[in-house]
Formats: structure tokens, sequence, C-alpha cells
């Protein structure tokens, strides 16, 4: 009967959908992102020469972004949504999900689109947008 | 989806990014958008982002590395073959590949005529220049690599 209850829980603890931004207090939260802002707009500004997308997913903001972790999911879906930009490996890191189509790596219409969709499907981005 | 661009001046960030362009004619030709980038540019292709990387469009029988070796391979499926330097031979379309200090690839630039040659600049804008020197600098590092391939005739 115990082992059945244990398995019970756990298979429901399977089936919970995973939570992608994590609770934080609104001073915390209201820090990180006008740090995140920051660091996006410098991104921005020292990549927009650049075409090989290794270098732009080494840049040292870039990497700041990916170690704020979850936190940071709206932020870059908000961003890619309202300026584009190439947040795909960010995304794919933080969130260790793909919504891209194989068939659609390097359209970057559709992969905007398929992570933007992957952002409302997890309450991420307001559904209405 | 339009990529933001935090500058107002293009013309002083062209020449801020790109030194070699004071002593040579260009001028812009496009719009600023990421969704192709130089080598996509220089392959003809304004729908992809090329990059051997997991996000960008290579070639499905080529490594995801930024070697030389591995552009050379992928633009030879587009029927170009190396060649010895960038002049402007009738009846061929050159490209050049940059390589940077640190000897990987940078950028792509694709010629057009004898005095021009045309360069996607990254997630930004499309421009034209004099020769492939134009846009050497620190982030795309030098001409590495020649490719030349027949032009096509209808």
């Amino acid at each position: 009967m115990v082992e059945e209850n244990t398995l019970e829980e756990n298979t429901s603890e399977e089936n919970q959908p995973e939570e992608f931004a994590p609770r934080q207090s609104a001073s915390e939260s209201a820090t990180l992102e006008r740090e995140f802002n920051r660091l996006a707009e410098q991104w921005r500004r020292e990549t927009m020469s650049m075409s090989s997308s290794t270098d732009i997913a080494m840049h040292p903001a870039y990497y700041q972004i990916i170690g704020m972790g979850r936190v940071a999911l709206p932020w870059i879906l908000r961003e890619l949504q309202q300026g584009g930009g190439h947040w795909f490996l960010a995304l794919g890191a933080i969130s260790r999900q793909n919504p891209v189509n194989p068939q659609d790596r390097g359209k970057v219409r559709k992969m905007t689109e398929a992570w933007l969709q992957w952002g409302r499907e997890n309450g991420l981005l307001d559904s209405n947008n | 989806m339009a990529f933001s661009i935090p500058i107002t001046d293009v013309h002083s960030w062209l020449l801020a990014e790109f030194p070699n362009l004071r002593n040579e004619q260009h001028n812009v030709t496009s719009l600023y958008t990421d969704e192709y980038n130089c080598v996509a540019w220089a392959a003809a292709d304004t729908e992809r982002w090329w990059w051997p990387s997991q996000n960008g469009y290579w070639p499905e029988d080529l490594p995801l590395v930024d070697s030389v070796e591995n552009f050379v391979r992928a633009f030879q499926e587009l029927n170009y073959q190396p060649c010895d330097d960038a002049s402007f031979e009738a009846g061929y379309e050159k490209v050049v590949v940059y390589v940077g200090a640190d000897g990987r690839v940078k950028h792509m630039a694709r010629q057009l005529d004898a005095n021009t040659w045309t360069s996607k600049l990254g997630q930004a804008w499309d421009i034209e220049h004099a020769s492939p020197q134009g846009v050497e600098c620190k982030t795309y590092g030098q001409v590495a690599q020649f490719l030349k391939r027949p032009v096509k005739t209808e």
C-alpha cells in the first residue's frame, strides 16, 4: 500500500507542467530585470556586426543572461517578440527545450514564432500577444 | 521581425566598426535585418541564417565547425572552387572568406563586378564596398580564402 501511494505521488509529480518562472520578491525581480535590460542592450550593441553565431553566443553579456536562469525567460521572450535577435541558444540553454522544427533551423522568423508560441503555452508570454 | 538596433547614426557606426571604409567608396543597400547573415548573402540566400551551429542553417552532410575548410566544403556544394585571388574574372562569380585572429571564420563577401563587393554586416545592413579589404577589421579579421564558380547562363 505504501509503495502504491509513493508511486502515485511520483507519477503525479512527473505529470506536473514544468515551472519555468521561479518565484521572487517584487524588488528582487525589478533589480534583476534592470540588470537584464542593461546586459541585453550591451549584447545587441556589441554583436550587431557579427555573423558568427558562435561569437554572438559567446559574448560575456549573453553568458551572464544565461546565468540568470529561468527568471530571465519572460524577459528574453519579450525581447525576442519586440526586437528580434538571436536569443535561441539562450532560450534552449535555460529551458532545456527546443520547440523549433529541425527543418526550420536558420529560418529566423519561424524559429522566433516557435519560441514565442512555446512561451505562450508555458505562461511566460501573454497569450494575447 | 525587425532586429532592434541601439544606434541612430549608421554612417558613424560603419566607420567606427570598419575603419578601412574611410578609404573607399561604400553605401548601405538594404534595411537592417537579422533574418540572414553574410554567409547566406554570399550564397544569395535571404531566407536563412547560415552558420555551422545548432540554430543556424548548414548543409546536413557537413560538421558544425567554423573552420575555413568547412566553409569551403559548404560552398563547393554551390559549385564554388578555391582560387588564387579576388581579381575580377569575366564569366566567374567570386566570394571571399574572412578569418579572425583565433583562426575561425568570421565573415564572407561576394563580388558584384570589377569594382564592387557586397557584404551583409552581421545582424545589420547589406553594404556595397570597393574591395574585400574594405570590411577587414577587428571583428572580421582578414581575407583568408578566395572561391569562384562559373556564372550561370540561362
